[in-house]
């Protein structure tokens, strides 16, 4: 894949006259809102944008942490939405992906005395190239057979690569410090921020252009893809990389939020997080992926105050909170599947359709053509 | 010069003999029939010609190149454009993605520029995005660009195929029955269209067809399969007179039971 510059024109069609008879469909004009309704439009969104930068600058650095973990987890869960949501590949051992980047980064900065964007990068770069490995299985192996041995490859690195001393640390772990400039919980909040924005720019361009829509048409029917001209193999290798490349910088980013990189973080149990973060944030929904796993960023955090603010459910209390995801995420996750397809993302259609400029509706949700059956396993 | 050449393929799933030594040619500007009973290996013989299917023997020549070792998406890089029998869409987008999704080769750019957002790839969408709404002018499906195709009447899904094929800028197109649910006044109009996309668009067709009188008025050539063979081949008229396929289409008795002289040649609609 080369950055091509110059553009071939596409051959003109010569006639405009319709050689078939047209289709007539009658269509009410688009709905244009007001310019009270655009200034409506324009608060609601300036309200979320005032949410997102400054309630984190009224918190104490405790909060600030979590808040940039929920960023890093929406990083996260547009990885695995380029396999799970656009590909249509499962991937069980994510944490794998992602540990790799966080050691990686860490192993650069503490080691190698890197600065952090050379880390960072590098992190990236590995990330792509491991998950290309795992791609290169993927043609051979699909549906259920492959993900097994994406839980497999999962649980190979945490035994094995997080094992090796000089990388991670061994089971002391390996410090990872916060870049210069960046060294204050808020500030690195700020710059997790910046970097999910050009993770979702990505994203979005990636979907809105050949790539993308190469990788959808490859998800449904490789048959009807290759037709069209699409390299499947190629194209099934790419979504691996675009992940691989996106949940290497979370790892990365993750192990600099710690200060601190353990392996016992990147155990199965978080790619199932990660996995049903993506699922009930509403597989590709760009906004609700970013809010589902947000929200699972979250959660166990929630749970520590609200059970140490008072709420005192005997039996909950007993419960260590690493494990509130665990519990919130299958009961989201069944809720997901039998009654909300769409996840998070079906939730927040209607209002992400209005701030587009369309009328504001309820109905029209359950249009979400997501099914089940979409991953291949 | 023939655009398309496919000689001697034959090919075999475990015991059966899908096709046998089966040779066709299509010429540059000819629009070739294929017709076969059920089972004949017709669409078999469409996997050899795109690549869906490498031939045990045999090669497959277009434009004067042998692409018998090439994939699907380079044979349709070198001009070949296909139809599907059950229609080849991305069923859960829309009308225009799909022929979006059709000009991947004609969009000019890497996946990678696209990825990043380049400047240029925003132009470079711009023009698609007109060609697409040109194409969908001409095969009159410009009010439907923003319906699923999921959902969409199947007589329309195939003309939406078609753009989508077109939209691939081919030079030789492969339909697989495409007129298969339509009555015979649909299918006429659709063979006028065929003839004045292949006029537009500088196209060599060939076609699997059951609409014999469709054949007889689009086709300069069609050829005969039966049991992945190669029946007859010859002009319609030459091909529809033909006994070895009037046996193959009705069975032995019913040619018999069919007196000479007094009906004529039955016309053979299947």
């Amino acid at each position: 894949m080369s950055v091509e510059e110059s553009i071939d024109a596409p051959p003109v069609v010569q006639t405009e006259a319709p050689i078939a008879e047209p289709i007539i469909v009658e269509t009410e004009p688009p709905f244009r809102p007001s310019l009270v309704g655009w200034f409506a439009r324009g608060a609601v969104l300036a309200a979320i944008a005032a949410i997102v930068l400054l309630v984190p600058t009224t918190r104490g650095a405790v909060d600030v942490h979590i808040y940039t973990q929920a960023v890093i987890f929406a990083i996260i869960g547009l990885s695995l939405n380029v396999l799970l949501g656009y590909t249509g590949q499962i991937s069980l051992g994510h944490q794998a992906f992602v540990g790799i980047g966080a050691f990686t980064s860490a192993y650069m900065v503490t080691v190698h005395r890197q600065p952090f964007i050379a880390a960072v990068g590098m992190a990236m770069i590995v990330g792509g190239l491991q998950a290309l490995v795992l791609g290169a299985v993927s043609l051979r192996i699909t549906g259920l057979y492959f993900a097994l041995i994406t839980l497999a490859y999962g649980t190979m690195a945490e035994e094995s690569l997080f094992n090796i001393q000089s990388l991670t640390g061994g089971s002391a772990g390996q410090p990872a410090p916060k870049p210069a400039g960046f060294n204050t919980d808020l500030r690195y909040y700020y710059l997790c921020l910046a970097f999910l924005a050009a993770v979702i720019w990505v994203d979005w361009r990636l979907m809105r252009t050949k790539g993308g829509r190469a990788l959808s048409a490859v998800r449904e029917n490789p048959r009807v893809a290759a037709t069209f001209g699409t390299d499947v193999k190629v194209y099934t290798l790419m979504a691996f990389v675009v992940a691989g490349v996106f949940a290497g910088l979370g790892g990365a980013l993750l192990a600099h939020n710690d200060t601190f990189v353990v392996r016992d973080l990147f155990n199965f149990q978080l790619a199932l997080v990660f996995v049903i973060m993506t699922v009930v944030g509403g597989l590709r929904n760009r906004a609700g992926v970013v809010v589902g796993s947000a929200f699972f960023g979250l959660v166990a955090y929630f749970f520590e105050k609200l059970f140490s603010n008072g709420l005192d459910i005997p039996s909950l209390k007993l419960l260590p909170k690493e494990y509130a995801a665990i519990v919130i995420g299958p009961m989201l996750l069944l809720f997901t599947l039998t009654r909300h397809p769409g996840g998070m993302g079906q939730q927040v259609l209607p209002l992400q359709r209005w701030l587009r400029g369309g009328r504001f509706s309820l109905k029209d949700t359950h249009e979400s053509e997501v099914r089940v059956s979409d991953v291949r396993a | 010069m023939s655009v398309l050449e496919v000689r001697g393929c034959s090919i075999r799933f475990g015991g059966v003999q899908a096709a046998r030594d089966v040779t066709l040619k299509a010429g540059e500007w000819e629009i070739v029939g294929v017709i076969g009973p059920n089972g004949a290996g017709k669409t078999t013989t469409f996997n050899i010609i795109t690549g869906f299917y490498r031939p045990n023997e045999g090669s497959v020549w277009f434009k004067g190149r042998d692409v018998t070792g090439l994939g699907v998406h380079e044979r349709t890089a070198l001009g070949m454009g296909r139809t599907f029998q059950n229609v080849g869409l991305v069923k859960s987008a829309t009308v225009r993605e799909n022929l979006f999704t059709a000009q991947h080769l004609e969009a000019g750019y890497s996946a990678l520029a696209g990825m990043i957002g380049l400047p240029s790839t925003f132009v470079a969408e711009r023009r698609l995005s007109e060609r697409a709404d040109a194409l969908a002018g001409i095969l009159g499906i410009g009010d439907l660009l923003d319906k699923r195709v999921a959902g969409l009447p199947y007589g329309l899904l195939k003309r939406i195929e078609l753009g989508a094929v077109l939209a691939t800028d081919p030079d030789l197109l492969l339909l697989d029955e495409p007129t298969s649910g339509m009555g015979p006044e649909e299918a006429h109009a659709f063979g006028s269209t065929l003839l004045e996309l292949r006029r537009e668009f500088d196209l060599t067709v060939v076609m699997i067809e059951h609409h014999v009188p469709l054949v007889a008025q689009v086709c300069d050539y069609v050829y005969c399969l039966n049991f992945g063979e190669l029946l007859a081949e010859g002009t319609p008229d030459q091909v529809r007179s033909n006994p070895d396929v009037i046996r193959a289409y009705l069975g032995q008795e019913a040619e018999e039971a069919l007196e000479p002289g007094v009906r004529g040649v039955p016309e053979v609609t299947v």
